[in-house]
């Protein structure tokens, strides 16, 4: 299930946040070579702050996370506005109920490319689900355009906000989803889910 | 300038969300990248297209001639561009040296004859969303007439275009269903090479539940034989190659050839 930490829980979920740092190194750093800075093989950077919220999906059994995501509002600066503030063709989205999603992340020990899409379109549903919860009514994306593609397939309506540029090879946009009950049940429906079918941890919305 | 495509592609995005069939969508399409310069595309799932299954799709205005050419001399087995977008996820240039180094005399071949039916030059993203087919969306034009900022609004909304005829021509494709857990245990050892008798013993289960849980899997893909199901069940990304070639028993570390440097 999903679980969301943020400065209320963050202490009781030091060891999981220390594996999430550690899978983003060694998917980030290790195998997609991105330069970012990378400390006692954990790979933090100056957006992950107190303000920061995580929705970490760990497996009940193993207790290993299978995907991570990381969600910042973007009132303060956060990866679109300091970092890629040019991808956007009509400026920066920003206020109190727009947060920017970011470093999400795969347990890099998914070799299965249907498991791969398994993780990626459950926390889609998460992050959907997070979103209606806190009253959102959107979130940003700088993402890649392979990724695009898998984001249309579950089921987002994501837009772009610009046109996208060569960075490190590969093209890479600005993106926006408005957050609606509606789509929430579509990515549940995509992910063959019931439409109100809750996939984070009960205490969830007490934290939140 | 960046801005006027920027126009063009949210105009794309919004229109293709109203129309309600293929061809409208290809003709969108066209009108749209004959603005930015281009004369043709296809947008295909990578399959034998004349024999095209359910959740594939092909929207192209290329000559028909070429396509009926190129199916006649089954070019799609080899097919320069098909084959490149199996294994690379950027896009690239058909003129791009670096990219024709890597091609054979076949495949050249066949690019040299797309040349003489007015597809000489272009620019093909590979698109791989799904659980089965590779795919890709290209635009061809004279060499030199488009900007390539334009390709970049084109690659945006290739994405969006293949993604929306997918889903226009099979609103079922998410919800394909999985063998279960135990079918899925069970194929795994049968691609390991294990038998029907040995498969029981491992999973405790009788020979004739094995046999059960077979027919289960062989139904479920549709196929008649074993070999069929897994190779079907590793395009579906159902089972692993790394499942299958990995989870042999253990050696011991001086057999296994390893190579562990004691500190």
């Amino acid at each position: 299930m999903i679980h969301l930490i943020n400065k209320t829980n963050r202490n009781s979920y030091t060891d999981i946040l220390s594996q999430m740092y550690k899978q983003r190194t060694a998917v980030f750093i290790d195998r997609l070579r991105w330069d970012l800075n990378c400390e006692g093989g954990e790979e933090i950077d100056q957006f992950d702050t107190d303000d920061t919220i995580y929705l970490v999906c760990i497996d009940d059994d193993s207790g290993k996370i299978m995907s991570s995501i990381r969600l910042n509002p973007t009132c303060k600066p956060h990866l679109m506005s300091e970092i890629f503030n040019d991808l956007c063709s009509e400026g920066v989205p920003v206020g109190p109920t727009i947060f920017e999603g970011s470093r999400y992340c795969y347990n890099p020990e998914l070799v299965s490319r249907s498991d791969r899409l398994e993780a990626m379109r459950y926390m889609i549903c998460g992050v959907m689900e997070c979103a209606v919860m806190h009253g959102w009514d959107k979130i940003t994306f700088v993402i890649n355009m392979p990724l695009l593609a898998h984001c249309l397939r579950a089921g987002w309506q994501i837009y772009p906000l610009g046109i996208p540029q060569y960075k490190n090879k590969l093209a890479v946009g600005a993106f926006a989803i408005d957050v609606t009950q509606e789509d929430l049940k579509n990515v549940r429906e995509n992910m063959g889910l019931s439409p109100a079918q809750s996939i984070l941890v009960p205490d969830f919305y007490d934290v939140a | 300038m960046s801005h006027n495509y920027f126009d063009q592609v949210q105009n794309f995005i919004e229109q293709s969300a109203k129309v309600t069939n293929l061809v409208e969508l290809a003709r969108l399409f066209d009108l749209t990248i004959r603005k930015l310069g281009c004369t043709h595309f296809i947008c295909l799932s990578h399959v034998d297209v004349f024999n095209l299954p359910d959740d594939a799709v092909l929207l192209s205005n290329y000559p028909l001639e070429w396509g009926l050419y190129h199916h006649e001399k089954q070019y799609f087995k080899n097919d320069p561009i098909m084959d490149t977008c199996k294994s690379r996820i950027t896009p690239f240039i058909w003129s791009d040296p670096s990219w024709r180094a890597l091609l054979n005399f076949d495949k050249e071949k066949i690019l040299n004859e797309a040349s003489e039916f007015e597809l000489g030059e272009g620019h093909t993203i590979p698109i791989h969303s799904g659980d089965g087919y590779s795919a890709s969306c290209s635009v061809v034009f004279q060499p030199g007439e488009v900007d390539p900022h334009a390709l970049m609004a084109i690659q945006l909304m290739s994405v969006y275009l293949y993604e929306t005829a997918i889903k226009m021509k099979t609103k079922s494709i998410n919800q394909r269903k999985k063998p279960t857990t135990r079918q899925i245990e069970c194929l795994q050892m049968i691609a390991m090479g294990k038998s029907d008798w040995a498969v029981s013993k491992i999973l405790g289960i009788s020979e004739n539940t094995v046999k059960f849980h077979v027919k289960a899997i062989l139904n479920h893909y549709k196929v008649a034989t074993r070999n069929q199901a897994v190779i079907r069940a590793l395009f579906y990304g159902d089972i692993s190659y790394m499942d299958v070639e990995v989870n042999k028993p253990a050696l011991k570390p001086e057999q296994s050839g390893f190579i562990h440097l004691p500190r």
